[in-house]
Formats: structure tokens, C-alpha cells, sequence
């Protein structure tokens, strides 16, 4: 048997792959960026943080970005898995598999950007050894890292299902076995998930002498705590959406029904209403409460075309009603539209991790300094894109050799 | 503002700046860099990189020639009673927990996240980027107090912490009691050095202590109070505009 | 095989657990977390017993007492000494650097010979040999240029060259000269001293007495007195200058006015004075109120510098209503002076009656000389560098067959640099005795490094401004850490070689002389507990221990002495101020260059010391390229734009610099930072923005013959 044909043994049950050659071509293709990134992420690791274009003003640049736009889009892992497990949406089961892998690529891959981001990376475990339980980070320290084992957890049995390893009955019982408890890290992975995304909105909001990003709150919790995890649940299941669309596309064939996706941007156009309601509340505040007590206006929050108002308006007016009124009304329907507002709710949510870490930095408070602006360099965009390339590798092997869409054959009968 | 409120300590060291008086010489930033060992920096333009735990702002009035005015604010770390930077980290590598009130950053137990440089709005907190590096045969006058850092972990100001143990220790020495020193048994290096006598340092606290008067002046402010951070630093200027720069103020107010 | 799925699990878990009761994952634990803070290359603080020495500094022109922190007998830090007169524990940036300097890449680590392009290494005896034979063939025509303001050294240099037949002894341009210049037409001896202690008000025309200017960390000490912070100023301070310099942003009054227009206020204010009724009987008097008021009334002095005659009649009425008023004037960079500017502001001192009075101007009386056949300090400053350099070059004058250069830096320090470069080219045999490889030592045939402050032993001697005279020691506190040698004792090596007969084996007992002839000074002292101000405001000066003396310097107390040359007819020197101080024509769409000095950016023969280039704003240097600094009216003038980067045409010659809109400029005047545009030294100096005074061309000064440059015209594109 030659290999092409040994191959395809590999492939899930009754579904059609691309040749072997183009498949490789496609992993060639993206092992590129990868290494590019890892030449990045070597020189990092090897002289500094020297080597990026990250500075004293802005210790939090585009990585802490990206880290916290892929874990608000990994979102929809823990949201949907609640759902699915715990509320007992039984629909999303065909799209549940979908979003395990996207939620493991998004953690997985920023904690791999943090291990670059965080000064002494041989110390990242004093966060459990010495930990400050006041601060948000130690929260989001455990509860990334617990989740991201959830994750790895939930990824497993799918990995298992493979129909060559499920031959072996050992692991075929493992799987079974991680089948049956799923429910529970569901549970586990959703508690932990609300709590960081919780946390990443508090690590901002709690900062009092950054009153671009300083919010008030309830408890010890700012409302920005709640903010980043409804707007986490908002867009992460239009991010699975898109994601699932781009792959039809891509392989031109169908992987789950338009109602499954349907549903999941009906869900995720719901949540983004009501984070809606509370961003507005929660602007309204700021700029009438927060921003005078510090005695600054929302004028001063502006900086020329780099931090102007076009993002404010495109985060709250672009990326928040119109979305909900495409996804939570029969626009939905139409593919264009459904597409598009799940693309807008994502896009709104990365504007507000940019402006919250960039933009809350870069505004002046000391009232003799000034506006400083932040340019990321080759080492962080490589270095982020090698994320991206490492989640469409991921993706696309286990598209290929796993069965994770339980829909596809049904789909695709000729 | 923050939920949190200030730390009280018996001991509480405070500088009070004049600001009438600063020169803008930058004596106080040469005095710190070699007291507490930062390594020289041939590319020091970059200010958003360098690192300066003094460093010397120049305030100007805003107005056009002739009706102009400057000023130069030096800037230690302002060691906040209620500080910012204190409860954001994950890992307690800094933290305000002893008598005097200094904001301590412990080096070993830094993970190099930053979440500090963000909260500090002073931008008192400086990040080793690169393994900190001295010419040839320049260790050699590596000050003996102060750890050098390695790259990756934050470093600022610690009102030459050193400085206090030392003078603690002469008083042990002297028969004296090491919590009740004398006004100057404990001063910083850059408050030491400055030639215009613009610093001065003591216990806010201690009415025997010049600071402490000087801290009640009308003339005194701190950067940014209506935040809440509670400085341990004061700003004394004759100047309206000048304490007016020390604070954001809406038209209004 | 036997390994069913429990015992699968049991013995992954098993080893799991039994692991963690074994050392080795706390172990390793642990290690990680000192790796982390004891990384190899990571350099180790140096431990051991602490201990202060005293000393004085060199390297700051200002003289300053210092208090060096040493672990296991190594210095570390450099602190003001307390004790110190002219220090009372501050310290400048520059001073701050004597320790770190003795590691400084631009040092000069060993003897070295011109060879082709570069250098070679040679020893200190072929160094000598090869020198007593250049300078014995070039007998007759040896000139010395030297940078060092105060100490006795230049005795020793000056008696040397004297004996080879001097062809000139030079210092190199100092606010000391102008001022030696002005008191000797002025009909006066002794070198101007100002009691800023005991002063009340204070008018400072030009000068930068808190930076650059004379014993400027006395004068802020004294300035910091009368300020207490937090209560009202005891004293009161006006700055006359182009630019609110850092003298300036202190003072309670900025006047603005051209560095060329100095002397005009001076005069301007004397036409109050005068008309207020002063009057003394100082010889000239009558000629000088003729030319003050046939010259320099409000009017005139509006029209020629802008300032508004109520603004001078307050001045005036200030400086005449205060207990003890001050004129001080110098340049606001700290050369280039003529001695027009400064008897303008002597003769305030003389109208307000200041001089020889507590809180006044103190003619100093100069110490003995103890070399045989040395200079004077006075006629030592009476050369004038930069006319006779550009005699040489011009071919006006004969270049001299040999130059030793003494901690002097003209190829980079002086104005029209090109020119003194090329004058300096044309003199055949040149040595240089620096510590550091500056731009004249890269062009000197002999390079003979000489020791740092801290390695060697070497005096300052009543610095120019200090209000009283002063002796202070410098010792050496640790062994030289190049190959490098006291310079005093090279020249008596030398010497001796040359059989030329200098009295002293050393340098070390030549200072030992030197302090001897102090304890036979009257009136000098100790200054322990009681300072040299309080003194001359009327307390008792403590008797002098002689034997001690030696012993006290070198514990870091001053020797210092409270007296005044007696004078027979100082005067106005009227004649001299009628041609020397004019009103001068504005520049039309050109604009006056206003160079300003910072000890941060070191001295010529330092270059930027290391440390300090973080205290440098970015404001002013930017990567490679320095600032100019203008008002927004100049630039709107001028058609230049904020960080634009323009074009500075002068003397011939043009420097880049970058455009900074600074409205503490005064409108028609380009601010530009010196101490940059090094082209020699090292990586914290070379190639860091431009040297501006490379475009300002020496004028000669009518009624003196001075060379000035104060205030160049530039054009700018
Ligand atoms: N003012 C001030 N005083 C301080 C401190 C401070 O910060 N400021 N720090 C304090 C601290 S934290 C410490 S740890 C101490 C350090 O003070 P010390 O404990 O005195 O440490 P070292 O100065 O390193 O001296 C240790 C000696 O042990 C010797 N030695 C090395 N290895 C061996 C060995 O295997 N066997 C034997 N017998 N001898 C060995 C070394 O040669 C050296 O002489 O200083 C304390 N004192
Ligand atoms: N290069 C070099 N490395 C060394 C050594 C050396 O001599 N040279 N010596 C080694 C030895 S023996 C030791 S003990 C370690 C010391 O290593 P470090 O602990 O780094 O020592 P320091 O630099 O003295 O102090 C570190 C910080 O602790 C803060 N601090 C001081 N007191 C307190 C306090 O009460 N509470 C808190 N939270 N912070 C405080 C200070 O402000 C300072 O910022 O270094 C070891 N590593
Ligand atoms: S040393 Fe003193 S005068 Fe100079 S900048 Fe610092 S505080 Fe100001
Ligand atoms: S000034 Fe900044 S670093 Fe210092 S205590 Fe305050 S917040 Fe912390
Ligand atoms: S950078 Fe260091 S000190 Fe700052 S928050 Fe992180 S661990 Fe704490
Ligand atoms: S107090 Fe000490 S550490 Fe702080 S700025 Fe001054 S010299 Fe530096
Ligand atoms: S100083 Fe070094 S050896 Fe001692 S505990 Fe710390 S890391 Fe370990
Ligand atoms: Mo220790």
C-alpha cells in the first residue's frame, strides 16, 4: 500500500479529504510562519524583551492584545460546552467539537505568548508558589492554567476517537470513560473560564490611577469584570461560526447546518444584546462619574487619528447594535448577514482588548506628560502570527484526521 | 476610590520637593543611577526605554515668549500610601508591609509581567529589557547595597532602602533608638547630592523631622491626589500654575 | 503483554506521587528559581568593610569637595563632602562620575606614539627619551596650552616651558579670563570673588552661576540658604540672559537679552543709579556717568534691546534699596566674554559701593608661587588661545615647533574650531597629556595619559567666582587602574632628563611647598566650623594650626582665607566701556546663536560622562541628532518648523540640528546645547549630535583687543 493510500485509513469514517500532496503543501505553507515566529520567539527567550517593541509606557502591547482578544474568542469552548452539558442544548453537539479545539488553540496558544510576554519565564509558576490573592492576575494565572488542562481534557477523547488509535481498547475505554464525566469539566471549565475572562476585565478596571480603564464595581469586582465576560460569550460563539463557515469554504464541503450555526449566532447575538446594555450603562458612567472625579473629560480620553474616537464609535455603534439587530433578527437568515454581525461582534470585542491595553496606557495622566503611541515590531507580529499559523495547523489536522463533525457525512451524501 | 484605603505606618518617609528651587541639573538622576547600580546607557534618547528611578521633568506654563515659565518636577518613586501598583501583583514581589511606608519591589521574586508598570501612573517603574550591561571593568564600582537585576524583572525607586538599614544600624552602634532617628541619620542619595538643596527627606510622621512641617505648607501638593494614591511625596511651589500641573482639574474646578 | 489498563494508570499515578516525595522536583524547583537571580554574566555587587575617603574633584570645574564611598578599600560612589566649602555635600552630575570614570572605554591606558592613522603602545621611559629630544631640539619655540583652571600644576608647566623658551603659555578660555581682563583695565589686582552668601540680591548678567559658572554648587548652596523651602525667599534673584537656562528657571525675574547685549543693561541700569543720585569717587567717574548717559539712556537701551525702561528702574531701584546687592557678569556658556560685559557689571558693583564687603564682589589676593620661573595666574590668563591660533593658521604668526597640551581639549573647545584645528595641524611635535582620548590627544604625536582624580595627587586653588581663596588638596585614594601617571611628575622626570632645573624632585613635595606657604598667609584658616562667609560677614576666623595643615587637607577640609588685595585706584575704566559696549545692529533674517553648557554633558577634555547621557532630554539629543531650541516667533521668522531638521551656517562653516520650538527663548536667538558633536572619546560621547561652537567666529573685542564670541550670527535653513 503507498502512503497516499495508507493515509487515508487515517481519515474519519464515510469523508472525503484533499490530496495528500496539497495537504502538505497547506501545512508548508503555514510551518513557514511558524518557524518565522519561532525565530522571533528565540531571540526573545535568548536576549530580552529588548527585541520587541514593547516599552516602559507600554508594558502591555500587542501580545497582551492578542492573548486577550484569543481568550474572549476561545470563549465560546466553556460557553457553548455549558450549554451543551449543563442547560442540555443537545442541538449544539454537532458543533460542540468545533469549539473544544478552537477554546484549546486560543488558550493554548496564548499561554505559549505569554511564556514569551512575562519577563522570567522560569519563575511563571511563583504564581501559585507565592500568590497575591488580591490581584486579578493570580486569579487569571490559575484559572487559565487549570483551564487550558480542562481543555486538554476535553481535547483528548477527540484525539482518541481517531479511528486508528480508537482500535486499541485501552484507549478506546479511556475515551469512552472521558466521554461519560465530560459533563463535569464542563462544568469545572466554565466555572474557571467566567471567572478569568471575569478577571482580565478586573485586572483592568481595578487599575484606580488609570482612569481610562478604571471602573467601579460590585464587591471586590469592577464592572468591567462582567463586561469582559459577557462580551466573551458574546462573540466567542460567532467566532466558531466564522471559523466553521471559513472551513466549509475552504474544503467546499458542508460540516454542520446552517440551524446549528444559526443558533449559535442567536446565542451569541442574545449575549451581545445584553453585554450591549451594560457597555452602555457602564460607558455612561465612566464618562459622567469616573472620568470628572479624576478630573478629566471624555475629550482628553482622544489622541489624534492612532487613538481617536473612530475606534470608540466603531467599538460601541459599528460592533454592538448592528450586529445584534443582524443576528437576533430575520436578517439572520441570509448567510451574508449572519456572517457579517458575527464578524462585527468579533471585531468589536478585539477594539475593546486593544483600547483597554493600549489605549488606557497611552493616555496621559500625569497632566505634564503626553500622549505616547505604541508600534509592535516584526518579533511581536510574527511571533502573534505564528499563533494564528499554529491554530490553523492544529485545525487542520484535526479536521482532517478526526471525526468532529458529526454532521458531515449526512451532509455531503451525493 | 479604589476599595482599598492607605496603609498607616509609625514611620512614614517623605520627601518634599521644591520646585522653586530645582535647577533641572539632573544631579539627583546621576546620584541614583550609580548609588543603586544602573547600568550606563550609551542610547539614552529613547525615554520610553531607558531607565532613570529619578528622573527630571520639565513643566512649562504653556504660555507663548515672553509670558513663558518652566519648572523642573524630579520624580522618585512616590512611594503610595495607597499604592497602585502594590495590589496588582500576582506574585507579592512588591509590596507595602513594613514600617516606613516604602514601596518594596523584590527582585528574585519578580516574574517580569508588567502589570505594575500599567497600574503606576507615574511611570516610576522601569522593566529590564536587556541583561544590564557595564564597560569593561566598571563593576568594579558597583555600589555594595543594591542587587544588580537581571533582565526581565521590574526595578524603581526604594528611597535607598539600604540607606535606612545602615542608618539603623549606626544608631544601634550609638546607643540610640534605631526607630526614633535623628532628622538626616537617614537620607537618599539623590536628596543627599542635590547642590540646590531642592529635596528634603525625613518622617512625615515625626514632628522632629523637617519634612514634616514642610509636608503641611500651603504651597504643598502631590501628583494626581484626587486619584487616591496617597503619596509619600510632596511638591512645594510658590507657583499657582505649577501645583495647578500636579492634578488634572476639569474647566470648573 | 501484562500490563492491563489499572496497572497502567496505578503506575503512572504511582510515579507521580512517589516522585514528589523525592528531592528531585523541589530540587530542581529550587535551582530554577536561583538560576533566575544568579545568572552567570550577571555582574556580583563587590563586598567588604564600607568606608568614606575624601577628595576633591577635578573633573567638575566647580571644585567641588568630594566624599568617596569605598568597599574593601575600592571606591564606589562619589558624593559632595559636607565639610567641604565649595561642596557642603552637593554634587554635580559631572563630579558624580569621578569614580565610574576611571573605567571609562575613552580612557588612555598606556603611553602611546602616533603611528600612521592610529596609535601604538610604548613605555613610559621611551616616552620620556623621545620627548627630552623633540623638545630639546625644538627649544626656543615650545608652547603649553592648559585646560586646567585652578591648579598648581600650571606653575610647573608654565616654569618648564619657560625654561625650554616659551613660545606662549595658554589657558584655555575661561569667565576667569574676561574677568582678570576687566579688574586689570579697571585699574584693579586680584581675581574677582563674589560673596554670594552673604549677598540679598543678586544681578546675574549672562552668567550661568547655578551650572557652568565658576563654584557653581557654592553658589546653589548659597542660593538654597535663603530659600528655605516652604517659607518666603530671603534673597532675591534676577537673571539678564537670552535664554531661561537653568540659572534662569530658579531666578525671580528673567530679563531677556542678547549675550551681545549684556553690557548695555549694565550701563542702562547705571543711567538709574545715577540718576537716583549714586556716586562715588572711584577713579573715572565723571567720564563714566558722561558715557552712561550720553549713551545708555532708557530710550537707547529699548531700542536696542527691547527691554522697557520701567523694567530697569525697578531693577534699579532693587539692586539700590537692598542691604547687600551683587552684580555678577559672565557668559551664558561660559567663554567668549569680552571685558566690555564685565566692567559694565563691576561698575554697578562700584556705583552700589560692593566691592571688598560682606555679600560683594572681594578682589582676591593670588597665593604665592613656589616653582622658580613659574607664571602668575594672572599672567597666565592674559594670552589670549584663540587669536593666536588663528594667527597660526592664517599664517600671521609663527606656529610654535612643539605643544604640550594639559587637560585641554582646543581641537573640540574652542570657536571656530576648524580654524584651531588647522592651526594646530601646522605645529610639528604635539603631546598631550589627557586621561581621556579626546579630538586634540587623536591629533598629538605623544600621548601620555594622565592619571585620573582619584589616582593622583593635585590641588585646586581658589576657583574663579569662589567669594574667598581656597586650597584644597586632592589625593590619590587608589592605585592608578591604567598605566597611566600624575602629569607633575612626568614634567619632573622630564626635567630631569633635560637637566632642567624645576627645584623639586616631585610633585607630591612640590604641593607639600605649597601648602607650606599657606600656614605663612594671614588671615587664612581651616574651614571646619567656621566658614569662610561667616568670616567675612564679621565672625572671628579661627587661628591656623600650621603643623596640622597637611593633615587637615587631606582629610578633606579646605584651607581657605578671607582677604583682599589692597587696591591703589580701581576705576570705571570709561574709555575702554565707550568703545567696548555698543549698541549693536539686530540681524535681519539671520539669528544670534545662544550656546548654553550643562556639566551633564562633561567638559571638553571628558566628553559625556557615561551615566549622565540618561540625564540628557530627549528634547535635546535624539539618537544621533541634538536640538536647537527657538521660540515659535523666531521660527515663524525663519520659515523652520518644529523637529524639522535645519541647516546652521556660521563661521564658515554649517551643523545639523534638529528644531525644537522652546518658548523660553528670547524671540531672534537660536539656543544651542554645547558638549556634543564629539568625534573622538567613546560610545557614550562619539557621534552624538553636533559641535555648535564650531560655528561661532572670534571677533576682537574694540578698546580691549579681546577675542569674543558670545553671541554669532547664524543663518539657519
Ligand atoms: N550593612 C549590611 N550588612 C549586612 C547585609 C547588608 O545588606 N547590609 N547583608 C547581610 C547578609 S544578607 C548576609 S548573608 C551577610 C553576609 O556576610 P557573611 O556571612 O560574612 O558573608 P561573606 O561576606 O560572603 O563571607 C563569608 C566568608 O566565608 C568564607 N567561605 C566561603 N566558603 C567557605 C567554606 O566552605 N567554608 C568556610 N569555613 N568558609 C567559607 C569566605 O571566604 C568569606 O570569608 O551580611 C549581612 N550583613
Ligand atoms: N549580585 C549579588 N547578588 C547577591 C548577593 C550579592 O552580594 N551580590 N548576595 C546574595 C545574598 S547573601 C542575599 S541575602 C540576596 C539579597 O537579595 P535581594 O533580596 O535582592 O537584596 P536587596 O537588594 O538588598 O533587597 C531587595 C529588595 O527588598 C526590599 N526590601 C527591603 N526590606 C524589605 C522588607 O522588609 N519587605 C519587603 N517586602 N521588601 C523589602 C528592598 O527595597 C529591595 O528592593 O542577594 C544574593 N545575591
Ligand atoms: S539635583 Fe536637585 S536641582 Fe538638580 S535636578 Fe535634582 S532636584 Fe533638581
Ligand atoms: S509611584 Fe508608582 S511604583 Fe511608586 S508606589 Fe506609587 S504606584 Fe507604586
Ligand atoms: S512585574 Fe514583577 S513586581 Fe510587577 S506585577 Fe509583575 S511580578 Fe509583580
Ligand atoms: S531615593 Fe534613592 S532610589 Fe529613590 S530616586 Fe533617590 S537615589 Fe534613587
Ligand atoms: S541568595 Fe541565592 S543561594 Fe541564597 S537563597 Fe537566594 S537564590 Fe538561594
Ligand atoms: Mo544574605
Amino acid at each position: 500500500m503507498s502512503l497516499m493510500e495508507m493515509e487515508k485509513n487515517w481519515y474519519p469514517l464515510g469523508v472525503e479529504r484533499c490530496p495528500l500532496g496539497k495537504f502538505l503543501a497547506w501545512l508548508g505553507f503555514l510551518g513557514l510562519w511558524v518557524l518565522l515566529g519561532a525565530i522571533a520567539a528565540g531571540l526573545v527567550l535568548w536576549k530580552g524583551i529588548g527585541v520587541t517593541g514593547l516599552d516602559n509606557y507600554f508594558g502591555f502591547g500587542l501580545w497582551i492584545t492578542f492573548d486577550l482578544a484569543v481568550i474572549a474568542l476561545g470563549a465560546g469552548a466553556f460557553f457553548t460546552g455549558l450549554l451543551r452539558y449543563i442547560i442540555g442544548i443537545d442541538e449544539l453537539k454537532n458543533i460542540i467539537n468545533l469549539t473544544v479545539i478552537k477554546g484549546f488553540i486560543c488558550y493554548s496558544g496564548a499561554m505559549i505568548i505569554l511564556s514569551l510576554d512575562v519577563g522570567q519565564p522560569i519563575r511563571a509558576w511563583f504564581g501559585y508558589w507565592h500568590p497575591n490573592v488580591h490581584s486579578m492576575l493570580t486569579e487569571v494565572i490559575f484559572c487559565i492554567t487549570c483551564y487550558l488542562m480542562v481543555l486538554i481534557i476535553e481535547y483528548v477523547p477527540l484525539i482518541l476517537e481517531q479511528k486508528q488509535i480508537n482500535k486499541i481498547p485501552f484507549l478506546h475505554n479511556l475515551a469512552h470513560q472521558m466521554h461519560v464525566v465530560m459533563p463535569l469539566f464542563a462544568g469545572i471549565g466554565a466555572f474557571l473560564s467566567t471567572f478569568h475572562q471575569g478577571s482580565l476585565g478586573g485586572m483592568y478596571g481595578v487599575m484606580f490611577a488609570r482612569p481610562y480603564a478604571f471602573r467601579d464595581g460590585f464587591f471586590i469586582w469592577p464592572w468591567t469584570f462582567f463586561l469582559f465576560v459577557l462580551s466573551a460569550i458574546a462573540s466567542g460563539p460567532c467566532l466558531t461560526v466564522l471559523i466553521c463557515g471559513f472551513m466549509e469554504k475552504l474544503s467546499g464541503r458542508k460540516l454542520t447546518t446552517y440551524r446549528v450555526k444559526s443558533l449559535m449566532c442567536k446565542i451569541g447575538g442574545t449575549m451581545l444584546l445584553i453585554y450591549m446594555v451594560f457597555k452602555y450603562l457602564d460607558t455612561w458612567a465612566w464618562i459622567n462619574n469616573v472620568l470628572p472625579r479624576a478630573g478629566l473629560t471624555f475629550d482628553q480620553m482622544f489622541y489624534e487619528l492612532v487613538y481617536g474616537r473612530w475606534l470608540f464609535f466603531t467599538e460601541l455603534v459599528l460592533c454592538l447594535p448592528v450586529p445584534v439587530i443582524f443576528l437576533l433578527t430575520p436578517l439572520r437568515k441570509k448567510p451574508a448577514f449572519m456572517y457579517a454581525g458575527a464578524a462585527l461582534s468579533c471585531l468589536g470585542v478585539i477594539i475593546n482588548r486593544y483600547v483597554f491595553t493600549v489605549q488606557a496606557l497611552a493616555q496621559p495622566v500625569l497632566p505634564f506628560t503626553k500622549w505616547e503611541i505604541y508600534t509592535p515590531n516584526w518579533a511581536e507580529w510574527t511571533s502573534s502570527l505564528m499563533i494564528v499559523a499554529y491554530g490553523f495547523i492544529v485545525m487542520s489536522l484535526s479536521y482532517r484526521y478526526l471525526p468532529i463533525f458529526p454532521q458531515e457525512v449526512g451532509l455531503n451524501k451525493k | 476610590m479604589s476599595g482599598q484605603s492607605t496603609k498607616e505606618f509609625p514611620i512614614t518617609w517623605g520627601m518634599v520637593i521644591d520646585i522653586d528651587k530645582c535647577t533641572g541639573c539632573g544631579a539627583c538622576m546621576a546620584s541614583c543611577q550609580t548609588e543603586n547600580n544602573i547600568n550606563p546607557q550609551p542610547e539614552a534618547s529613547n525615554k520610553l526605554r531607558s531607565t532613570s528611578w529619578m528622573l527630571v521633568y520639565e513643566l512649562t506654563n504653556d504660555k507663548a515668549f515672553p509670558n513663558h515659565d518652566i519648572a523642573y518636577l524630579p520624580r522618585p518613586c512616590q512611594q503610595c500610601g495607597n499604592p497602585p501598583c502594590v495590589s496588582v501583583c500576582p506574585v507579592i514581589a512588591t509590596d507595602k508591609n513594613e514600617d516606613g511606608g516604602i514601596v518594596s519591589q523584590v527582585y528574585p521574586r519578580c516574574i517580569g509581567c508588567r502589570y505594575c508598570v500599567a497600574a503606576c501612573p507615574y511611570h516610576v517603574r522601569y522593566f529590564g529589557w536587556y541583561d544590564p550591561i557595564w564597560p569593561e571593568g566598571m563593576e568594579k564600582v558597583l555600589a555594595p547595597l543594591t542587587s544588580v537585576r537581571p533582565r526581565g524583572v521590574v526595578e524603581k525607586c526604594t528611597f535607598c532602602h539600604h540607606r535606612w538599614n545602615l542608618a539603623k544600624d549606626a544608631a544601634r552602634v550609638a546607643g540610640k533608638n534605631p526607630d526614633d532617628l535623628d532628622d538626616g541619620a537617614y537620607v537618599t542619595s539623590c536628596v543627599q547630592n542635590c547642590p540646590s538643596g531642592a529635596l528634603s527627606f525625613g518622617d512625615l510622621k515625626n514632628p522632629k523631622h523637617k519634612v514634616h512641617e514642610l509636608s503641611k505648607s500651603p504651597n504643598a501638593f502631590r501628583l494626581l491626589e484626587r486619584l487616591g494614591t496617597d503619596t509619600q511625596v510632596y511638591y512645594i511651589s510658590r507657583r499657582e500654575w505649577v501645583r495647578k500641573l500636579g492634578d488634572n482639574y476639569l474647566k470648573s474646578e | 503483554m501484562g500490563l492491563d489498563r489499572r496497572a497502567f494508570l496505578g503506575l503512572v499515578a504511582g510515579g507521580a506521587v512517589g516522585t514528589m516525595f523525592t528531592p528531585i522536583p523541589w530540587k530542581l524547583l529550587d535551582d530554577a528559581s536561583i538560576w533566575t537571580q544568579n545568572w552567570p554574566w550577571i555582574p556580583k555587587v563587590p563586598k567588604g568593610q564600607i568606608d568614606h575617603v575624601t577628595t576633591t574633584s577635578k573633573l567638575c570645574p566647580a571644585g567641588e569637595g568630594l566624599k568617596i564611598m569605598r568597599v574593601a578599600g575600592n571606591p564606589v560612589t562619589a558624593g559632595g563632602n559636607p565639610a567641604h566649602p565649595l561642596s557642603r555635600g552637593g554634587v554635580s552630575a559631572l563630579a558624580r562620575s569621578e569614580v565610574y570614570m576611571l573605567y571609562s572605554p575613552a580612557r588612555i591606558k598606556s603611553p602611546m606614539k602616533k603611528s600612521g592613522k592610529g596609535f601604538e603602545p610604548i613605555t613610559w621611559e621611551q616616552a620620556l627619551i623621545e620627548m627630552a629630544d623633540k623638545l630639546g631640539a625644538a627649544k626656543g619655540a615650545v608652547a603649553c596650552v592648559s585646560g586646567d583652571a585652578t591648579g598648581s600644576v600650571n606653575e610647573l608647566l608654565s616654569a618648564f616651558v619657560g625654561k625650554l623658551g616659551s613660545a606662549g603659555y595658554f589657558m584655555m578660555p575661561s569667565e576667569a579670563q574676561a574677568a582678570a581682563k576687566g579688574m586689570k583695565l579697571m585699574g584693579a589686582k586680584g581675581q574677582a570673588g563674589y560673596d554670594f552668601e552673604n549677598a540679598d540680591t543678586v544681578l546675574v548678567l549672562g552668567a550661568d552661576i547655578f551650572e557652568t559658572w565658576g563654584t557653581s554648587t557654592r553658589n546653589r548652596k548659597a542660593f538654597a540658604e535663603r530659600r528655605p523651602a516652604g517659607q518666603k525667599p530671603q534673597s532675591n534673584y534676577v537673571y539678564v540672559g537670552p535664554v531661561r537656562n537653568n540659572t534662569a528657571s530658579v531666578c525671580d525675574q528673567w530679563i531677556p537679552a542678547s549675550a551681545a547685549d549684556l553690557g548695555v543693561v549694565a550701563l542702562g541700569i547705571a543711567w538709574h543709579l545715577l540718576k537716583a543720585g549714586a556716586t562715588t569717587n572711584a577713579p573715572g567717574f565723571d567720564t563714566f556717568k558722561a558715557v552712561v548717559n550720553g549713551g545708555f539712556g532708557p530710550e537707547d537701551v529699548k531700542r536696542a534691546t527691547g527691554i522697557e525702561p520701567a523694567v530697569l528702574a525697578d531693577l534699579a531701584k532693587a539692586l539700590a534699596s537692598a542691604k547687600a546687592p551683587l552684580v555678577v557678569a559672565g557668559s551664558p556658556f561660559g567663554q567668549g566674554l569680552g571685558a566690555g560685559p564685565f566692567i559694565a557689571g563691576m561698575s554697578l558693583n562700584l556705583l552700589l559701593g560692593r566691592v571688598n564687603k560682606p555679600g560683594g564682589v572681594y578682589a582676591l589676593p593670588e597665593l604665592a608661587t613656589v616653582v622658580p620661573g613659574a607664571m602668575t595666574r594672572e599672567a597666565m590668563l592674559d594670552a589670549d588661545l584663540p587669536t593666536f591660533l588663528k594667527a597660526v593658521a592664517t599664517d600671521k604668526a609663527k606656529a610654535p615647533q612643539a605643544l604640550l597640551v594639559y587637560d585641554a581639549n582646543p581641537a573640540y573647545g574652542l570657536p571656530e574650531t576648524a580654524t584651531m584645528a588647522k592651526a594646530l595641524e601646522k605645529i610639528p611635535y604635539k603631546v598631550s597629556f589627557a586621561s581621556f582620548l579626546d579630538e586634540t590627544a587623536a591629533m598629538c604625536d605623544l600621548v601620555l595619559p594622565n592619571s585620573l582624580t582619584l589616582e593622583r595627587y593635585d590641588d585646586v586653588v581658589t576657583p574663579y567666582g569662589s567669594g574667598f581663596c581656597l586650597y584644597s588638596l586632592v589625593r590619590p585614594i587608589q592605585k592608578p587602574v591604567h598605566d597611566t601617571r600624575t602629569t607633575g611628575d612626568v614634567i619632573f622626570a622630564l626635567a630631569r632628563k633635560m637637566s632642567v632645573d624645576l627645584k623639586f624632585d616631585g610633585f607630591l613635595a612640590m604641593l607639600k611647598e605649597k601648602v607650606a606657604t599657606l600656614g605663612k598667609a594671614s588671615g587664612g584658616f581651616v574651614a571646619k566650623d567656621v566658614m569662610p562667609w561667616q568670616v567675612a560677614a564679621g565672625k572671628p576666623a579661627p587661628a591656623l594650626a600650621a603643623g596640622d595643615l597637611w593633615k587637615a587637607l587631606e582629610a578633606g577640609y579646605a584651607w581657605t582665607m578671607v582677604g583682599t588685595v589692597a587696591q591703589t585706584g580701581m576705576g570705571f575704566a570709561p574709555d575702554v566701556l565707550a568703545k567696548a559696549v555698543k549698541i549693536a545692529k539686530a540681524p535681519a533674517k539671520t539669528a544670534v546663536l545662544a550656546p548654553y553648557a550643562q556639566l551633564r554633558t562633561g567638559t571638553p577634555t571628558t566628553g559625556i560622562p557615561c551615566q549622565d547621557l540618561t540625564m540628557v532630554p530627549d528634547t535635546e539629543l535624539l539618537g544621533e541628532a541634538t536640538f536647537v531650541k527657538l521660540n515659535a516667533e523666531t521660527a515663524k521668522a525663519l520659515g523652520v518648523k518644529k523637529g524639522a531638521t535645519v541647516k546652521l551656517t556660521g563661521a564658515g562653516v554649517d551643523r545639523e540640528a534638529k528644531v525644537h520650538i522652546f518658548e523660553s527663548v528670547m524671540t531672534g536667538v537660536v539656543a544651542a546645547p554645547l558638549g556634543y558633536g564629539h568625534t573622538a572619546f567613546d560610545i557614550f560621547s562619539k557621534g552624538k549630535g553636533a559641535n555648535y561652537l564650531s560655528l561661532m567666529a572670534v571677533a576682537e573685542e574694540p578698546g580691549t583687543g579681546m577675542s569674543v564670541w558670545t553671541a554669532a550670527e547664524v543663518k539657519i535653513a
